[in-house]
């Protein structure tokens, strides 16, 4: 039976594959569920860990930053009337993120280190 | 003349200070476990930041325009994540082995030996690419911003880091890298402001790349998804496995320390890479419209700089400076550390007692980077990429997947240490030939360790008896 900590190796084995795979093909689509993936594979392990509150945390953290990269790629494409506008919230979410982010981890710290190998 | 007196000065000072209160290895390499979340935090995050912020960010986005941004778009995430997936196992790791660097870490997951030994060699690699980052972006910058020159310059500054580097270690260096933290942030809030002022504000500058170069507002431009996709996971997850964010770790006073680091670093990440954003997105605009003549990418920054006023001239110099001098202390003080510390542990033998071994090589390691950087014809960006991807390759399986996982083992690491920093420079190496391919050097070496790591460990793993390092 695969314990709890071999499944977050299996996904790093997952996740290197499928960057392998996507690189090889130069595929977008690949290429973005690993970026997406490899941001959330740290939420992964914590919930394996059932630590709930540092993986909602984390969760939000990989939440932002997906915002911030769909909102990269979708306020670049406006046309240049509404482009200054659609940058400045591009700008705006990664500032709200560097806000609130290390305020969750914080608000979940516990203090004791957690164990590991 | 001026600013050399006092920056000698300075120099002199803290050099003094610093070997007065560094007495021990502790002291020299881990500034006897001192620090708070303010002074390591900051430190961290000067460490981190340096000339490919201020000189190759800025030269990037007139290359590339937007693109460059999937450098620094994980930077509201990256504080918290190395706080929580390596901060948190590493001062475990520190409470019980009582480890002074960053091959330390390795060597006590995976045991003494090779383990350590790999680390300490991809520390001696990617540090000194790194530090010749430093060296040939104050170059640059010196050089363009004075008309010539610059190379003195930056062998000055160097030799004022590497003297209190070399006398008081990282009590003296991490103090200053606070100092420096602080000044690159206010100063780039400033120089951000001014560039995008000059260029008629963000919305102006944007509109003109959109009538003059739309090609610069493409989020693809010029690298392509794979690329772009790299540059974003290798500069996300990448932090977790940098000796010179890592080494922060070692240094903090207890774990509760890391409960406010994030806040710190995150701050300070995101007010200085405002001058990636603010002096990319002016200086391009002004490039466009031609108020702004480069011969090199890397000229945007100091050109842009020049045409302002002679008070933020000053202001940049200072920022860029501080930037350069952060990073080569962690980086010279990591160096010293690998060779005159985990290279002997590593092959069975006790390091040396004193000082006087970490000093030398503190000062031998200041000397081949200038080397190197005088004779690197590459863009500092790229270079900066370098380095990055020799630590993410060699170290990212082993550190971020290796501190949380139980069953990775030794045989795993090592070869996982071999194999990753091996694809990554021959895919570098190929780039450099001219045969571009669509794998991300560093992460695709990241990778290929990851399989290796996980293919060669036999899970459940005993765990290892736990021993305390020579004082």
């Amino acid at each position: 039976m695969i314990s709890r900590m071999n499944r977050s190796a299996l996904l790093a084995m997952l996740l290197s594959l499928l960057w392998l795979a996507g690189a090889a093909m130069d595929s977008f689509h690949l290429l973005a569920a690993v970026a997406v993936l490899g941001l959330l594979s740290p939420a992964c392990w914590a919930l394996a860990r059932r630590s709930v509150p540092q993986a909602r945390f984390l969760a939000a953290g990989l939440a932002a930053t997906g915002v911030a990269m769909g909102g990269f790629l979708l306020f670049l494409r406006l046309p240049a009337s509404r482009g200054a506008r659609g940058f400045a919230v591009e700008i705006a979410i990664l500032a709200a993120g560097a806000a609130v982010i290390p305020l969750l981890y914080a608000a979940t710290f516990s203090g004791d280190v957690r164990d590991g190998p | 003349m001026t600013a050399w007196i006092l920056l000698a000065a300075a120099a002199v000072g803290l050099a003094l200070w610093g070997g007065r209160h560094t007495r021990d290895a502790a002291g020299f390499f881990a500034a006897s476990r001192t620090a708070g979340p303010v002074l390591a935090g900051l430190g961290g995050t000067a460490a981190g930041l340096s000339a490919f912020v201020f000189i190759g960010g800025p030269g990037l986005f007139a290359s590339i325009g937007v693109a460059s941004l999937w450098i620094i778009l994980s930077a509201p995430l990256t504080g918290a994540l190395q706080c929580w997936a390596v901060g948190e196992p590493i001062v475990r790791l520190v409470k019980s082995r009582k480890t002074l660097t960053v091959p330390g870490i390795v060597a006590a997951r995976y045991g003494e030996g090779a383990p350590r030994g790999l680390a300490a060699a991809a520390v001696v690699a990617g540090g000194v690419a790194m530090l010749a980052v430093q060296v040939k972006g104050v170059a640059v910058t010196a050089g363009v911003l004075l008309g010539g020159g610059g190379w003195g310059i930056a062998a000055g500054l160097l030799a004022a880091t590497t003297l209190y580097t070399a006398a008081g270690g990282m009590r003296a260096g991490l103090l200053a890298e606070a100092l420096q933290g602080l000044l690159m942030a206010g100063s780039a809030l400033i120089l951000a402001g001014f560039a995008l002022a000059r260029a008629g504000g963000p919305g102006a500058a944007l509109a003109t790349l959109h009538q003059l170069k739309p090609a610069l507002l493409d989020p693809w431009n010029g690298i392509g998804p794979s690329t772009a996709l790299g540059w974003f996971l290798l500069f996300g997850l990448g932090t977790c496995a940098q000796p010179h964010y890592l080494q922060k770790f070692l240094l903090v006073r207890n774990e509760r320390t890391l409960r406010w680091m994030p806040l710190v670093m995150t701050g300070g990440l995101m007010a200085v890479l405002t001058v990636w954003i603010g002096v990319g997105l002016g200086g391009t605009a002004l490039l466009a419209r031609g108020a702004l003549k480069i011969g090199t990418p890397d000229q945007l920054a100091p050109a842009l700089l020049r045409s302002l006023s002679p008070t933020l001239l000053v202001l940049a110099v200072v920022a860029v400076a501080a930037a350069v001098m952060s990073t080569a202390a962690t980086l010279l003080n990591l160096v010293a550390a690998a060779v005159t510390r985990d290279a002997p542990l590593a092959m069975g033998r006790t390091p040396g007692d004193g000082l006087a071994l970490p000093r030398l090589a503190t000062v031998g390691a200041a000397a081949v980077a200038l080397s190197l950087a005088a004779a690197s014809g590459r863009q500092v960006a790229l270079l900066g990429v370098l380095g990055w991807g020799t630590f993410t390759a060699a170290l990212l399986p082993v550190v971020l997947l290796g501190l949380n996982w139980n069953g990775a083992a030794r045989r795993g690491a090592v070869a996982a240490m071999i194999a990753g920093p091996l694809v990554q420079l021959s895919l570098e190496a190929l780039h450099h030939a001219g045969h571009a391919t669509s794998f991300e050097p560093g992460l695709t070496g990241a990778a290929v360790g990851t399989l290796v790591l996980v293919g060669l460990s036999r899970w459940p793993q005993p765990a290892l008896a736990v021993t305390e390092e020579p004082a």
